[in-house]
């Protein structure tokens, strides 16, 4: 199953209430290496207070491995800029392979994870990141 | 790493990008002479990696040990070699070849599920609109079910820890750090809660694999298991530790369902509710003759030998992570996919395409195969992945049709490529003899 907008929407909205940081990672082909790498990075205990959400493209009549196109990040504390440093690490080693483009879409950000990853996309030119807030009036302006 | 087992042929397809290649095999892929080596060198990579290749290896037991599956494949094989026959007859051009076959949509067909009482649940089509009075509604498709099951499965076989298996929390983490698909395991904990369901849902899978509707038979084991433990029923069984007999309990449930036709059938789609028996069907025949499959058929019928002498067998597709590990390894050795492709990518432009396996399928036979399936899949767009083709040759007149899809001997230079001779050549076959039978079928 492949999500819709509206199923997405759907999934950030439940997150927002629970979590300090919403966001969406995607990394094309190499979305699922990055969340693996992200995931392996944490110990058990901060895994246990993020929320992971892979957007799964799915054929019906292949029995196939999933294959993650985006993932929802959701995250409470600083553990969202942990992730920040972690995406640098997995960037920085990825480099040495072949381009890794990035886009980072955030729904709700916290103050400490915006400045940090304002840097991080300054630092990388092929990272991108999206603000999308669904409630204007906090909009953190970065 | 892409992967996938396509289950008409239950042929493996695996597809590694440049930053997934081990060093040796990337070392060995830039020195193309030596196959077997580089062959070798893939196989150890793709062992070292247990997720993937135990989830692979897991949908083809899959096909060899649920009655539904194996009788799918056997049947889904006779509906494209028929298909590629009538399309033959037909005398179009290639190009314009192109087949209906909803026959192989029967997996994908999604099923609307809704909870009424606390043990009552009500099944429609995509189209049915809600029952009064329901309380929780899921949708989930044969395909769901066994991907559910792969990957409670691989999960499972990969804790380290033995305590983890059953753990909930665990397997939390665990579907954070893989990909994971769980909409039958999601069904399962609302209805049970999260500690039965994470050891009941693949044993639950198997046995709705036993019937001719698996989601039907899904849904009233669940029903059926909720209502034992409801009445306290299953307290004493609940009482043992992991492993329980699930695997018995699940089968004794379902011999006890409601059906609707005491004998079985040979129809993808619109058969009677009934029991799939597989023993009948690993030696089932025809008019024409056995009703075999090319990749599926020898090895099950090996399991099921193994399985008489050897209990483990009977509950490895069910417990994978606690049978003995003689039978497990006997199985990840001997009933593995007898037919894999492996394209390992020097760069996007630029691939090697390496067989691995043990068919016994003469290479010749093979091709002649794989050349009616590629253009069956390709003509009813069942079982393509455009995205991940086998060949590189963008240049080829027959590329962008990509009525090779499934074509393994890519050469080096495309208009060297086998695939419009054998495909000419069997076309003029069938053509001529009106779908008289051949060693084919």
């Amino acid at each position: 199953m492949v999500w819709t907008e509206h199923d997405l929407g759907a999934q950030v909205d439940d997150l927002r209430g629970q979590f300090d940081t919403v966001m969406s990672v995607s990394a094309g082909d190499d979305t699922e290496d990055l969340v693996r790498y992200i995931t392996s990075q944490l110990d058990n205990d901060s895994l246990d207070q993020v929320e992971v959400v892979r957007d799964l493209d799915r054929r019906g009549d292949l029995a196939s491995e999933p294959i993650t196109v985006a993932a929802l990040v959701a995250v409470t504390g600083v553990t969202v800029v942990t992730i920040g440093r972690i995406i640098e690490r997995w960037l920085e080693n990825r480099r040495q392979h072949a381009e890794a483009k990035m886009l980072i879409t955030t729904y709700q950000l916290s103050k400490e994870a915006g400045d940090a990853y304002a840097a991080l996309a300054s630092r990388h030119a092929d990272v991108s990141i999206e603000y999308q807030l669904a409630d204007p009036g906090s909009v953190t302006q970065l | 790493m892409r992967s996938y087992v396509n289950q008409s042929t239950f042929i493996m397809y695996i597809h590694v990008k440049p930053y997934d290649l081990d060093v040796d095999v990337a070392a060995l892929l830039n020195d193309t002479g030596d196959v077997e080596s580089l062959r070798a060198a893939w196989v150890k990579q793709f062992s070292s990696r247990p997720n993937t290749f135990f989830h692979e290896i897991y949908h083809y037991w899959q096909g060899l040990r649920l009655p539904f599956l194996y009788r799918y494949a056997v049947l889904s094989h006779r509906v494209m070699i028929q298909a590629y026959v009538k399309m033959a007859s037909q005398g179009k051009g290639l190009h314009a070849w192109d087949v209906l076959l909803p026959e192989l949509y029967r997996l994908s067909l999604p099923s609307q599920i809704w909870q009424i009482g606390e043990a009552t649940f009500a099944l429609g089509g995509p189209d049915t609109p809600a029952p009064p009075g329901a309380k929780h509604h899921w949708a989930i498709s044969p395909q769901d079910l066994l991907e559910t099951a792969a990957s409670i499965s691989e999960f499972q076989v990969t804790q380290v820890n033995p305590a983890d298996r059953t753990s909930p929390k665990a397997f939390r983490r665990w579907c954070k750090r893989f990909p994971a698909y769980s909409d039958g395991y999601e069904i399962v904990r609302e209805v049970l809660g999260e500690d039965v369901a994470l050891v009941c849902t693949v044993p639950l899978v198997n046995g709705a694999f036993c019937t001719s509707e698996p989601c039907r038979a899904f849904i009233e084991l669940l029903g059926a298991l909720k209502s034992h433990m409801d009445a306290g029923r299953l307290d004493g069984f609940l009482s043992y530790p992991e492993p329980r007999q699930w695997a018995r309990l699940v089968e004794d449930i379902v011999s006890r369902l409601d059906y609707e036709s005491d004998s079985q059938d040979a129809k993808l789609l619109g058969s009677p509710y009934h029991r799939v028996n597989l023993d009948d069907w690993l030696y089932a025949s025809s008019e024409a003759g056995a009703l075999t499959h090319p990749f599926l058929t020898e090895k099950a019928r090996e399991w099921d030998e193994r399985s008489r002498a050897q209990p483990a067998y009977r509950y490895l597709l069910a417990q994978p992570a606690w049978v003995e590990e003689a039978a497990f390894w006997g199985a990840l050795l001997d009933l593995a996919p007898p037919v894999s492709f492996v394209k390992l990518y020097k760069n996007e432009a630029s691939s090697t395409l390496i067989t691995v396996g043990d068919t016994e399928i003469p290479q010749w036979q093979l091709k002649r195969f794989l050349t009616m399936y590629s253009v069956v899949h390709r003509a009813s767009e069942v079982g393509v992945d455009p995205a991940n083709r086998l060949c590189h040759h963008v240049a080829c007149p027959e590329y962008s049709a990509n009525y090779c899809n499934s074509y393994p001997a890519i050469p080096r230079d495309y208009k060297d490529c086998g695939f419009p001779s054998i495909q000419a050549e069997l076309s003029q076959h069938w053509k001529s003899s009106q779908g008289g039978k051949s060693g084919m079928d």
